[in-house]
């Protein structure tokens, strides 16, 4: 229920927010399946991540307006202008991924699409859980790979470390609930700014996931053994 | 004052001798122990060769024999790469753990494990039975666990 002088706008399509959630779970998952050498559901987990990052890419050209990388991918320059209001104790203008928001989705997703496919190719050391791609790859170059595979995951681990941090910020310093908005999807905004109700594309995300869904079992299935 | 140069001299000397004697002996340590990560990435490789070609619609038994042997020999050789004071205080970076020494009756019975499942596997792969093959090759994956487990560092 929003109050007299806001509306609740719906700002964020429920596949870019259940990318969102998604990915947050299947990280999770794939960390402790790794852990206890669950190496079997590790890689179901890979599998679906690789999906979800593909359909995102994709949504990011042919997704809702805010969703569109176009929208909020910007430059150093608006990037620094923004990150100087940052200290500011009160919530944003912007619709959307902020410019250094932006960033932050651009340098998580390429991590999350390069780790599965490091995954790939990865040899582990007794070469029975090794990649469905492997066979494609010299053994030295597989562990080489098995290692990034282990670097890549210490660095997303900081990224998203970084992010839940940032998220908190903004929920108790700022007093904007961006865990809320990517939730439900609706951001309370004044009347004066006539923000009106993204629109979903459903046919483009049907397209999408069908794409996605088709290159991991073409790579898994048929190219991998 | 003289001698109290020439023992001073002498001191010095004695040092770089004693220290480039260390050093060589470090040089000798890492010779073995990357030695020893060599052929073990060439059993890990010979491996990989065998599960690579069983995954194949029409693996090659021939193949798989060489890399068979290869691992028998390996396999057999491995005794050899332990010596003493080749673990991780010889100053190299190696994933041995001190437990191969501090644990020598646990270690060698890992270590025989291998040779006797490699001997196996030599034998299930003259038999010229694929889906027998398959199994075994599981098993021989699961030596290189049994002795990893308890004696190489987890990566992580």
């Amino acid at each position: 229920m929003g109050s007299p002088a806001f509306n609740k706008i719906r700002i964020w399509d429920l596949p870019t927010r259940a990318v969102h959630w998604l990915l947050g779970v299947l990280f999770a998952f794939s960390w402790w399946t790794a852990d206890t050498a669950r190496l079997d559901w590790h890689k179901l987990s890979g599998y679906s991540i690789l999906a979800l990052v593909l359909f995102r890419l994709y949504w990011g050209v042919f997704g809702s307006d805010t969703a569109r990388f176009q929208n909020f991918v910007t430059g150093p320059r608006a990037f620094f202008a923004h990150a100087r209001t940052m200290l500011r104790p009160s919530a944003g203008a912007i619709i959307g991924h902020t410019p250094t928001g932006a960033w932050s989705v651009l340098a998580m997703l390429s991590l999350l699409l390069l780790q599965p496919v490091l995954g790939l190719f990865a040899v582990d050391i007794d070469g029975i859980e090794s990649g469905p791609l492997s066979h494609l790859v010299s053994f030295d170059t597989g562990r080489k790979l098995a290692e990034w595979h282990n670097t890549i995951f210490n660095i997303l681990l900081a990224l998203i470390g970084m992010h839940i941090a940032a998220v908190l910020f903004y929920l108790f310093y700022k007093r904007q609930n961006l865990i809320a908005s990517m939730w439900s999807g609706r951001r309370a905004l004044p009347h004066e700014t006539r923000a009106q109700d993204i629109d979903t594309p459903t046919g483009a995300a049907l397209i999408g996931i069908v794409l996605a869904i088709a290159i991991v079992v073409i790579l898994v299935r048929w190219i991998g053994r | 004052m003289q001698t109290i140069r020439r023992f001073q001299g002498l001191s010095v000397l004695s040092v770089f001798v004693f220290l480039s004697a260390l050093a060589a002996d470090g040089d000798a340590m890492e010779d073995v122990i990357k030695s020893r990560q060599q052929n073990l990435r060439d059993m890990g490789g010979a491996f990989k060769g065998i599960n690579d070609e069983l995954k194949k619609d029409k693996p090659m038994v021939t193949l798989i024999k060489q890399y068979a042997e290869q691992i028998d020999d390996l396999a057999q050789q491995q005794k050899h790469w332990f010596p003493a004071g080749s673990g991780p205080e010889a100053g190299v970076k190696t994933a041995a753990k001190p437990e191969i020494w501090t644990k020598p009756a646990d270690f060698k019975k890992v270590q025989d494990a291998l040779i006797v499942e490699s001997a196996k596997f030599l034998q299930v792969v003259a038999g010229n039975d694929l889906d027998a093959i398959k199994a075994e090759t599981r098993l021989l994956g699961q030596a290189c666990g049994a002795c990893h487990r308890p004696f190489r560092v987890k990566e992580d």
